[in-house]
């Protein structure tokens, strides 16, 4: 019923709604700038953006703009492409436009708070609601609270599974395996870093690392600021390093899975057609063979672990420099700028002791080392940095 | 000749009886274990019946674990009528008692608990007779007060109390009061003695305790195990006939054979090779893309050439080829053996066939 009602805004499939010249520019546009190499840039930008004017945007005014002009976008695109409006109606993407705007609201909620209390905090005003002793009653507050939230939960689940019909397919057949295969909405950023890593590394270090990591945030992060009130000033790097983490690198990645990732697992922009038949040159070189064929024209040695010693070396140096950025001053003390993190480190270093600093900056250099994958394959065709199939081992 | 020694004239119980029966074994007929609380028999609470049981109140004063128990004492003259009767007495009265521990060691600290002083009064008075002694504060050891007030105030003023009870205990005011972790270890020994454990019985008890725990594991381990293995084992024969050499005329891609999980590829150099369906990244399984020359996976957009090559997306390794071999003019694939490039396994026999 409600999907029916979808597809009578946007226009019959295959037919969208409006078209014309200018339109299809902008659809090119959007496409162009779509590709990973220039959108996980461009969303990182935001990010940053998001962060440094935290106290401009979440004002009411413009953080109504921002809202009103996404959805006009968001949904008023399923008026000029029948592609596009395929994608977004699909009962199983449903969840991911929920995402999206839950995820906007709880950052607009919390950088809101934040440029409040960061503000009283700047005038040595108390921070409202930060008193431990303004506590409420479990009965009746809480419980009427989530009783309602019971209520109207079940009432949205209820309608939602009517008016929209289960997301069902043809039965299963071994020899032809739907295209493209998605996993679940949840799982489409883990998919997705699947396609960058060995599947050892994305399917079990990779999400091990991100579980050990969350169990070991409380013992790392001993700061208590912050508790019980919303602030960014107090806590630069440990909210734009958990929002990192979280928006760029799951929330994106969820956002590719769904809207860009076409048959055969190719890219595709937005408002593109999913040609099945499309050719794609996506040939992989390992850094092995670019160093050895590429750069020394000579054959490959027989041996692995010299012809892997480039890639060795260079994930060890990257995992070294990060364990090491407390020591760094006494090497490269005259660069500006490192200079500066380099202090950071320090005295994180010396809050944190010598454990909790190096598990950190473990965790770190394995996170940075994703994306930093991902541009180098988008951009080189880069296929693993280690290359040892003769163990099952690929970095 | 002068010679004093000690008689108990009022005994009371102070808070923080624990109930714990040692006051009633050591003296039965002044003390009475209650159900919570323990008592002064009113049979006892006259001079005249607590001072031939100095000793043995005493010693139950000495054994109390919490010392809960109080007396007070008068100074009578002669030597003490119950010296020698120790080692034969008919009650049991342990050695060690008596005038040697009577010396001054036990502080009456405070009047009797309110409680008892009703039932005291009634008791003296049931008596009828004076106490002979009513002057408790001239003949207990009350007058060593003093000195203990001036250790502590040779203390400073905010000294810990630890600090206090060192300095009364240093100048030999007061003993030391064992800790409860002492006290506690006394409990444990005197319950190991009287509930000791037979050798037999202990390796019955160690033997039923271990085969318990070893029969949980088991079970446990049975069942992981049967979780992991399928509860259906279904499957086609590994090995199939896939028709005859001339059912493959020119190089290409046969994928009639796809729904068994082989594709049967004739390569340009002549050869027949059985191709793996299966993506050696995470299993999906590829599909081939005549246009592009490619098998292209679905899920992760893994893509290999037609000879099983892999050469773009996340696979790690070539597809695998399995064992194709020739029964008579019949083509026959196992699927059972799989030959794998990067181990060079490729060129062995059975890898391929040659047309």
């Amino acid at each position: 019923m409600i999907d029916s009602l979808i597809m009578l805004a946007s226009g019959a499939p295959g037919k969208p709604l409006f078209s014309s010249p200018a339109i299809d520019s902008f659809k090119d546009v959007v496409n162009f700038w779509s590709q990973p190499q220039y959108s996980l840039p461009l969303f990182t930008i935001l990010f940053v953006l998001m962060l440094v004017f935290y106290r401009k945007w979440s004002r009411p005014i413009p953080a109504g703009l921002i809202l009103v002009g996404f959805s006009a976008i968001y949904f008023g695109s399923m008026a000029i492409d029948s592609n596009y409006s395929l994608i977004l109606t699909k009962a199983d993407n449903v969840p991911i436009t929920i995402m999206l705007f839950g995820v906007g609201i709880c950052l607009w909620t919390a950088f809101r708070e934040a440029a409040t209390n960061d503000k009283a905090i700047e005038e040595g005003k108390p921070i409202p609601y930060s008193d431990r002793d303004d506590k409420v009653l479990v009965w009746p507050d809480l419980v009427y609270i989530e009783l309602i939230c019971l209520v109207l939960a079940s009432a949205a689940l209820l309608f939602w599974s009517v008016g929209l019909p289960a997301p069902l397919e043809a039965p299963a057949n071994p020899a032809g395996p739907p295209n493209p295969s998605k996993a679940p909405w949840y799982f489409l950023g883990l998919q997705e870093m699947l396609v960058y890593f060995d599947p050892w590394m994305a399917g079990v270090i990779l999400p091990g690392m991100i579980v050990s990591g969350l169990i070991a945030m409380p013992y790392i992060d001993t700061n208590p600021k912050g508790n019980g009130y919303y602030t960014f000033k107090e806590r630069p790097f440990a909210i734009t390093t958990w929002l990192f983490g979280f928006i760029i690198l799951w929330v994106v990645l969820i956002v590719f899975g769904t809207f860009l990732r076409g048959p055969n697992w190719n890219f595709f922009g937005p408002y593109e057609y999913w040609d099945a038949l499309i050719q794609v040159p996506l040939t992989n070189i390992n850094l092995s063979d670019y160093f050895w064929l590429y750069l020394f024209k000579s054959e490959l040695p027989t041996n692995p672990f010299v012809r892997e010693g480039i890639g060795i070396v260079l994930s060890g140096a990257w995992v070294l420099a990060f364990l090491t950025v407390p020591w760094w001053p006494l090497m490269v003390d005259n660069i500006p700028g490192i200079g500066k993190v380099s202090g950071f480190a320090r005295k994180l270093f010396g809050q944190m002791g010598t454990i909790r600093f190096l598990i950190l900056a473990f965790h770190l250099a394995i996170m940075a080392m994703m994306p930093l994958k991902m541009v180098l394959r988008w951009l080189f065709t880069l296929k693993y940095f280690i290359y040892l199939p003769e163990f099952n081992m690929n970095l | 000749m002068g010679q004093t020694h000690q008689e108990i004239t009022k005994v009371w119980i102070e808070d923080g009886c624990i109930v714990c029966d040692a006051c009633e074994t050591e003296s039965p007929t002044v003390f009475e274990v209650l159900e919570d609380s323990c008592i002064i028999r009113p049979s006892a609470q006259s001079p005249d019946f607590t001072k031939p049981l100095t000793p043995t109140i005493i010693d139950a004063a000495d054994g109390c674990p919490v010392d809960v128990i109080h007396f007070e004492t008068v100074d009578v003259e002669g030597p003490e009528p119950w010296a020698g009767q120790e080692e034969a007495a008919a009650e049991g009265v342990p050695t060690g008692g008596g005038a040697k521990k009577a010396g001054g060691t036990v502080i009456p600290d405070g009047p009797p608990d309110p409680k008892w002083a009703g039932l005291l009064q009634t008791a003296e008075s049931r008596g009828g007779k004076p106490d002979p002694a009513p002057a408790p504060s001239q003949n207990t050891p009350r007058p060593a007060k003093a000195p203990a007030e001036a250790i502590v105030a040779a203390l400073p003023e905010n000294a810990p109390p630890d600090a206090k009870q060192a300095a009364m205990v240093g100048s030999g005011f007061t003993k030391p009061r064992s800790g409860v972790r002492e006290r506690i270890d006394a409990i444990a020994d005197r319950t190991a003695e009287t509930s000791k454990v037979t050798r037999r019985q202990f390796v019955l008890f160690a033997a039923g305790g271990w085969a318990f725990v070893i029969a949980t594991l088991g079970t446990w381990g049975a069942a992981i195990q049967s979780f992991m293995v399928p509860k259906v084992t279904k499957e086609p024969p590994s090995s199939f006939r896939a028709g005859k050499l001339s059912d493959f005329p020119e190089p290409g891609v046969y994928e009639q054979f796809k729904p068994q999980g082989v594709w049967l590829v004739y390569l340009e150099e002549g050869k027949l090779v059985a191709l793996s369906t299966t993506c050696t990244h995470l299993g999906c399984i590829p599909n081939w893309l005549n246009n592009d020359r490619k098998f292209k996976c679905p899920c992760h957009g893994s893509g290999f050439y037609v000879s099983g090559i892999h050469f773009e997306g996340p696979a790690p390794r070539p597809l695998e080829r399995l064992k194709i071999i020739k029964d008579g003019e019949w083509i026959v694939v196992d699927k059972s053996k799989t030959f794998r490039e990067e181990l060079g396994q490729w060129d062995q026999p059975g890898a391929f066939l040659t047309v």
